[in-house]
Parts: structure tokens; sequence; C-alpha cells
């Protein structure tokens, strides 16, 4: 028999060990190959032109985040073989025993290798090639795309990066092999069966007094991040953080001791059927997989926080890019005398393009209004927080008419202000709260012999120019009279200008923006963001919109996805190989008259206990965690973060579920439970 | 006349198949009564284990019968075979098949808390079992903490602490020193004369088994002899008769042990 035929023997037979490693691979073959194929996507294609630049960023950032994901999966994929290897020590004894070199020992192993690597290789592309397709339709379902020119993608580009990865990952698993046989003594490999089991639990003392440590420690992070957020220092929220994971790992360390020790006090619960077995197993398997438990507890935190953040997001962009967010088809910002008097001398005739404008003067007043002078007493506070700004910087002021004017035309409601009165505009929360504050504070602006009061006592959440992320400047709202009284305290800033094209077709409205821009000066090749002459079109942020929430929505999915996987993947491993050196157990527990259904139910409750350890701390961390995010999101105005916690506790569950239910029936199967 | 824990009735069990028939047991009946310490022996592949195994309900047999305390095993299946098995039988192995992530007060408790046993009585019959095999001291450690010997007698715990009809030893001293050896067959005796435990052991190790009060020979598969014990000699008169037996079962000098 050669190797090659004796390696796929191999395989056949452990199917059961092979189950788990073999649904890793394929899943992270084809995630691998879905994410590196996003760019030839039928969705990808209907998103506008002009959202190219977003598609490149993706495609860039992917590949980036790709080496990072090829790296993780890599660990992984070495991770899991070792286990496999491990697990046939005696069998490679044997074929020692017969005579048989360790370089042939060595082939069949790398026979056996390279066989699981191209199967795994070849299903999982072709599972990623049919779920990119399934993938796109998703994405277009999610932000409403044309689906109308889909057709079925292959690319090559993605086949040729995915083949070229896996490759790389077998040859290193190669090695890896080879130097682990070449590393064996026969009489480890034919006593490895016979090593008897020394899980030594922790002192109970210690472990209690480190769980209760640690638990104390989590406790006070999470409530001071989730509740206090917002007052914590940089120095405190790194203490908190960093104090949270060793925290963790000290919760996991503890854990096994601590939850022998409680359990143990209930006598009459843990000598009730085999409970004191279960304890046993469960505290065991945690006892010897403290580190990776606390790991994998992390990076299940890190993926449910990324993706309920992430999918919040997108609900937000999504809200922002809707009619409340585009009430006009153009605004526009332009320093100089009037943006209509250029688009006239450059031959753009506004009366062509639009239906409806208004162009109105924005002004501006140095010596009273700027974005210092706002905060009133709470400047000092602004300025800890944003370090770069320039506290002199005018604020735009526009007269109350004017305002109105533009309110009809959003079809927003018209504002009234009593004459000693003033009214601050601003969506963009992070300055916003301090004004807010200094509004309610009742700061007051004088302006020549005219002191003028808040007419709100917070910001009018409204803007002027559009904006995909509410990150729009500062306007104060005067009545007219004020401004006409004081002729000397103000100076000509800039013309704001907003209108409805006359058309309401798609592509001719892209062509309406560009010829507004060039008809301004801008160059549309190259468009660079200048605060005199800014154009901002419906389509400009529905398509920054899409693009910025694709990306968010894809990397997070990317990384999220390839998270769980690895940390459901471990667990699984873990949990296989348990159960193949507690087979012996569980046969004793069937000579001591321990029902099949009992057996059965041991062996659930302590897999399901096994996956439910991690998963629960790290959901406990989320929702504390996501307490503080929501603060921190909130600052630009996000409010609901529900949906992208229900996506990503769906996802988490399919991926999570699938390995445990995968784990199960292969543990029952290994330990002859049928 | 005392009571039949255990009868075996013209036990058959054949291997292979039709035309290239194997015997493993070929007609062989015997009981054992209560309170008796019955040995099997025999050599390598005289059908000892299997006879052991279909007792034990871990095979079935071909043709015939076993009874326990006059109900037929082979009938039971399911619920109602694991049921026998925790409540009616106890088992002592070679390897000690203790579990090896409990300690030896975990693992003989765990016999009584299978049969639903209140936790505090649980407490007084591992105590009082432990006192009798002289394991106390041990009762808080971990199998791989103990010597052979210890290990086994706390298997010997295990098997009995639950009162079971039949106890059944296999090979139990295979894997242990002769000091070992001789102090586990010493508690297997007083387990028998002070509980009334009624012991079936199989073992191919004249010196264990000379501690038994009745031994019945099997070869290729069929009863060849039976020897009893007489209470009024010493041991060593048994063990010797047990050697002379096995020299003659064996016929040939390679198997004389």
């Amino acid at each position: 028999m050669n190797s090659f035929k004796i390696a796929l023997k191999n395989i056949k037979k452990s199917r059961k060990d092979y189950s788990v490693y073999f649904l890793t691979l394929i899943l992270g073959v084809a995630i691998f190959y879905m994410f590196n194929s996003l760019d030839g996507q039928g969705a990808m294609n209907s998103i506008s032109r002009s959202t190219n630049s977003a598609i490149q960023a993706l495609v860039s950032i992917i590949e980036a985040v790709s080496v990072i994901v090829a790296v993780i999966l890599g660990l992984l994929i070495v991770y899991a073989n070792n286990f496999l290897i491990k697990r046939r020590k005696k069998e490679f004894g044997l074929y020692m025993l017969l005579g048989m070199g360790k370089r042939k020992v060595s082939k069949i192993l790398v026979a056996e290798t390279g066989m699981v690597g191209l199967m795994s290789l070849v299903v999982g592309i072709g599972l990623g090639i049919f779920g990119s397709q399934f993938f796109s339709i998703i994405v277009a379902k999610m932000f409403d795309l044309d689906l109308s020119d889909y057709r079925f993608v292959f690319s090559h580009t993605a086949l040729i990066k995915t083949v070229i990865n896996y490759v790389v990952i077998f040859a290193a698993v190669l090695v890896f092999n080879t130097i682990t046989v070449s590393k064996y003594k026969l009489l480890d490999l034919l006593n490895a069966e016979k090593r008897q089991e020394k899980n030594l639990l922790r002192n109970s003392t210690v472990s209690v007094i480190v769980f209760v440590a640690a638990v104390a420690f989590l406790t006070y992070a999470n409530i001071r991040v989730c509740f206090f957020g917002e007052d914590l220092t940089r120095n405190a929220m790194f203490t908190c953080i960093i104090g949270g994971m060793v925290s963790i790992f000290a919760l996991f360390w503890s854990a096994s001791g601590f939850i022998f020790d409680v359990l143990r006090r209930f006598k009459g619960f843990y000598s009730k059927n085999i409970n004191s077995f279960i304890t046993r197993q469960f505290v065991g398997n945690v006892n010897s997989s403290s580190v990776s438990m606390a790991l994998i507890c992390l990076m299940l935190f890190a993926s449910l926080v990324i993706f309920s953040s992430g999918f919040s997001l997108r609900s937000f962009i999504n809200a922002k890019i809707g009619n409340g967010g585009t009430p006009v088809d153009v605004t526009l910002r332009y320093e100089g005398d009037s943006a209509v008097g250029v688009l006239n001398d450059n031959g753009v005739d506004p009366y062509d393009i639009f239906d409806e404008y208004v162009e109105l003067p924005l002004i501006k007043c140095p010596a009273s209004i700027t974005l210092g002078s706002l905060l009133g007493d709470y400047l000092a506070e602004g300025k800890e927080n944003f370090i770069m700004a320039d506290w002199d910087y005018p604020q735009s002021v526009m007269s109350l008419s004017n305002y109105n004017e533009i309110q009809r035309l959003f079809g927003r409601k018209e504002v009234k202000l009593e004459e000693n009165e003033y009214l601050v505009i601003c969506d963009f929360q992070m300055y916003a709260q301090y004004a807010d504050k200094a509004l309610k504070a009742g700061t007051t602006v004088t302006i020549g012999d005219t002191t003028l009061y808040p007419a709100k006592d917070k910001c009018s959440d409204e803007f002027l120019l559009m904006s995909g992320l509410g990150a729009n400047g500062t306007y104060v709202i005067l009545p007219d009279s004020v401004i006409e009284n004081n002729p000397d305290c103000f100076e000509d800033f800039a013309t704001f200008m907003a209108g409805n094209y006359v058309t309401k077709d798609k592509e001719e409205s892209y062509a309406y923006d560009d010829a507004l821009k060039i008809g301004l000066g801008i160059d549309i090749e190259n468009e660079e963001a200048s605060l005199d002459k800014m154009v901002i079109t419906k389509n400009d942020v529905r398509d920054s919109g899409i693009g910025n929430t694709v990306l968010v929505v894809f990397i997070v999915l990317y990384i999220g996805t390839i998270f769980v996987i690895s940390s459901a993947a471990i667990i699984a491993l873990k949990i296989l190989s348990d159960s193949i050196d507690s087979t012996g157990k569980f046969k004793i527990l069937g000579r001591m008259g321990v029902t099949d259904k009992m057996r059965k139910n041991a062996l659930f409750t302590q897999i399901l206990l096994n996956f439910a350890l991690p998963f629960v701390v790290a959901f406990i961390e989320t929702v504390f965690g996501l307490g503080f995010v929501r603060d921190m999101l909130k600052a630009f105005g996000f409010i609901n973060m529900g949906s992208g916690i229900t996506f990503a506790l769906v996802v988490m569950v399919i991926i999570y579920g699938g390995y445990f239910v995968t784990t199960y029936i292969n543990s029952k199967r290994i330990v002859d439970l049928r | 006349m005392s009571k039949k824990i255990l009868e075996v009735i013209n036990a058959e069990k054949y291997y292979g198949e039709k035309g290239n028939v194997t015997k493993a047991l070929d007609d062989i009946s015997f009981s054992v009564n209560e309170g008796e310490f019955l040995g099997i022996m025999g050599a390598s592949g005289s059908g000892k284990t299997t006879l052991l195994n279909c007792i034990s309900t871990i095979d079935k047999l071909s043709a015939g019968k076993v009874l326990i305390n006059g109900e037929n095993i082979n009938g039971l299946k399911g619920g109602k075979l694991d049921a026998f098995r925790r409540d009616e039988l106890g088992f002592i192995f070679q390897d000690f098949n203790l579990l090896d992530n409990m300690t030896a007060y975990e693992n003989i408790a765990l016999a009584l808390s299978i049969q639903k046993v209140n936790h505090k009585e649980i407490e007084e019959r591992v105590e009082k079992i432990a006192k009798t095999l002289e394991i106390t001291e041990v009762l808080e450690k971990f199998p791989y903490q103990m010597s052979g010997g210890q290990k086994q007698r706390v298997a010997a715990a295990r098997a009995v602490v639950t009162n079971p009809g039949l106890v059944l030893a296999d090979e139990p001293t295979g894997a242990l020193d002769s000091k070992s050896s001789k102090a586990l067959m010493e508690s297997l005796v007083k387990l028998n004369s002070e509980l009334n435990s009624t012991i079936l052991m199989v073992t191919h190790d004249a010196f264990s088994a000379s501690y038994a009060s009745r031994i019945i020979f099997i070869k290729d598969g069929k009863l060849f002899t039976e020897l009893n014990k007489d209470p009024e000699k010493p041991r060593k008169a048994f063990f010797e008769k047990i050697v002379e037996t096995s020299a003659v079962l064996g016929g040939d000098a390679n198997e004389l042990i």
C-alpha cells in the first residue's frame, strides 16, 4: 500500500475527528473568497459611479484585513491540525513499530494534509462562489440597490488569492507536521493513550478570592464605562479596558475552582444522579482551557460589539440619506458675492437647471460670535476634547427671515424669534453637546448694545448644507432687526444656495451636479473638500452614505464572522479531544448502570456549558460595552442599536450554534452513544 | 439450602457464520448460592471472559439461560437492563475502571447517587464501606494519587456499596503486585464473610483463586471440573490443589501456571 492509499483510508476512518476541521476550513475558504470577490459583484456594480472611490477603498481595506484574516485562519488551521496529530499518536507509533520509517510516516501525513486541504479548498471555493451570489442579493436588499444588471459573477483574482493563501497555510502545516513527527519517540507514541489524567484543580481558596476580585473589578469597570463613560478621562478609560481584560483572564483562570467549590457545597445537587460527574467534567474542561476560553470570550465580545455597532451605523446612515437628510437636490456654500452670478458668468443659467432655488447671504460677526464664544462658560470643557479646534473662528450668521425662506424650501417648520433672542443651528453632536450646556445656562450674545438670550435651551438639530454624517457647521440665526441696527458689527461671509432641479431623472441629475460644480470652478475629476466652494448634492450624500455603510458593514461582517468561526472552532476541537479522552469514562458509567439517556444528557450539558460560558461572559460585557459605544455614537446622533444587536446575535447563533450541534453529534459518536 | 443468586443453564455462545462456527461456550451449567465466593479459572481463550460478559449483561448468549435472582437477564432491554446493572450487579475490573477525574469518595458515591440515594445516606454508606476496606485515608484522593492496590479496593468499595445481588470481578489482581494482590483478596474475603456479598471472580492466577470457596474450571468453552475448598484445611492446601488441576487442565507444560 502506498502512502496515498493509506492517507485516503485514514481520512475516511477519522471522519469524526475531521468534521470540525473540515467545517472550519470550508467556512474559512468560502468567506475568504466571498469577501475578496466583492469588487466584481453585481450589487457593487449597481452602486452608482460616484461611489467608485468607496468601492476602491473597500477593496483596499478588505485586502489589508485579509492579511490579518489569513494569519488568524493560518494559526487556527495549524492549531486544529495539531489536535488531529495528537489524537493519532498511537497510530503513528504502530506504523513505526511495524518498521515504517519516520520519513514514510511524514509522507502519509503530507498526503493526508494535502488531500484534506485540496478537498476543503474545492468545496470551500464552490461554497464561496454560490455564497457570494447570495450575498450580493442580500446587500442589494439592504441598501435598496437596483439589481437589474445582476449576473452570475466569478472572480478570478479572488480565486487566485484564495488558492495562494491556502497553499501557503498548508505548506506551513506540512512543515509543522513533519517537524512534529520527527520529534516523536516510539515509546511515547505507544504509551500516549495510557496517560492518566492529572487534572489538578487550582487551590480553591485562591480561586475563590481571584474570582471574586475579578468579578468585582469587572462590575466596577462595567458600571463606570457604561453609565459614566462620558466623564472618564483617557487614563481611567485605559485602566478600565486593560483591567477588564486582565479580569477576564483572571475570571476564567479561577472559574473552575470557584464553580466547583460552590457546586460542591450544594450536596443535594452534587450527589444527585450523575451531577458530580458532569460537574467534574465541566470543571476539568474549564481548568485545562482557561486561557483559550478567555481569548475566545474576548473575541466573541469584539465581534458582538463590532457587529452591533456596524449595523447600527447602517440604519443610521440609511435614515440620514432618506428624505429627512436630503430635502433638496442641491445645497452649496460659496465664499463670494453670488454663486448665481458666477454661474451666469460661466455660461450656466440657473433657470435652465433649477425648478426652484434660493440664494441667501451668510454673514459673520468675528467680535461676538465665534466657535468659542458660543460655548460660554463651557469653553474650557470643550477645549479638553477638541484639541485641534480654532476657537476664534467666526460662526456663520443668518437673518431670521432668510432662514425661514430655507425652512420653507426644505419643507421644515418656520421659526419665530423675539427681538432679543438668538437661535443656534447645529447637527454636529460633538460640538452641540457643549453648546447645549451653554444655551441651557443662558449664555448671552452681545451685538453692539443689544444683549441676546437663547431662544431655546439647546441647539436646533437642523442643517443648511446636506451631509450624510450629521457633521455640519454651526449657524447662528438672529432677528432681522439686530442685523439691520448694527451694520458695523457684521461682515459679508459667503452665500448659501439651495434648490431643486427641473429634472427628476437620476442620470440627468448627475449631469446637472457636474454642470453646477464646473460652473463654480470645481475640478470634478479631482474633487477636494474646500471651505470656499462647497457643493453638496442629494446624489453625493446618498452615494457616499451607501458607500460608507457598505464599507463598514462588510468589514464588520468579515472580521466578526472570522472571529466567531475561530472561537467556535477552538472550543469544538477542545471538546472533541476531551470527548476522546472521556470515552472510557462513559463506558464505565454504562457498566455502572447509568442509562444512555442520562449519559447523553451529561454529554450535552457538558458541551453546552463549554460553549455557553465564554459566550455568556462576552454577552454581559457587550451589553455594558455597548452602553458606552452608544454614548460615543450618540455624539453623531445615533439612537437605535436594537437592530444591530439582534442581527449580531442571529449571526452568532447560526455559526456558533452550528459548531455546537456538530460538536455534540460527533462527541456522541466518539463516546459511543448513538 | 441457601438461595440461588445466579443460575447458568445450558449456556452456549457461538461466533462466526454458518459452516464456520466457533463455540466459545459449549453447554455450560452451574449456579452460585447467596453469600458464596466462586472462582472461575481457565486458560486464555477458554471462554471465561465470554462467560463473564454474558453474566454481566455486556454480551448475550446464543442459547441457554442466565438467571439472576430468578430473573432471565437475556430478556432484559434498554432501561430495565440499565436498572438491573445498577441495582443487581457490582463490577471490579482488572484495570480498575475508576473515573480518573473524580476522587475515591466521589467514585464510590456515584454508584449510590445513580440509585437516587439521599446524600446523607450516601455519606454514611461510603464511610462505612471505606472503613471495612481500609481506604478511609484515600477517600479525598484522585486515582493517580493512589497505589494500584488502593485503586482496586476503591473499585471494590464502589462495586459493593450498593449491596448488589452479585459482585463480578474480572481478573481483579491482574494489574497488581503480589503484596497488593494479597491485600485485595483479603478484602474480598472480608466483604464475602462480613457483608455476605456474593462474589463471582474470573482469574487465571492460582494464588488469587485460592481465596475463593469454590472454583469452576473451564476448558475450550466446556465445564472441565469443579473444586471445593475444605474449610478444615489451610488455604495452602487448596492452592496446591488448584495448581495441580491447572496443570492437568492445560495439558501443556507451557500453560502451567
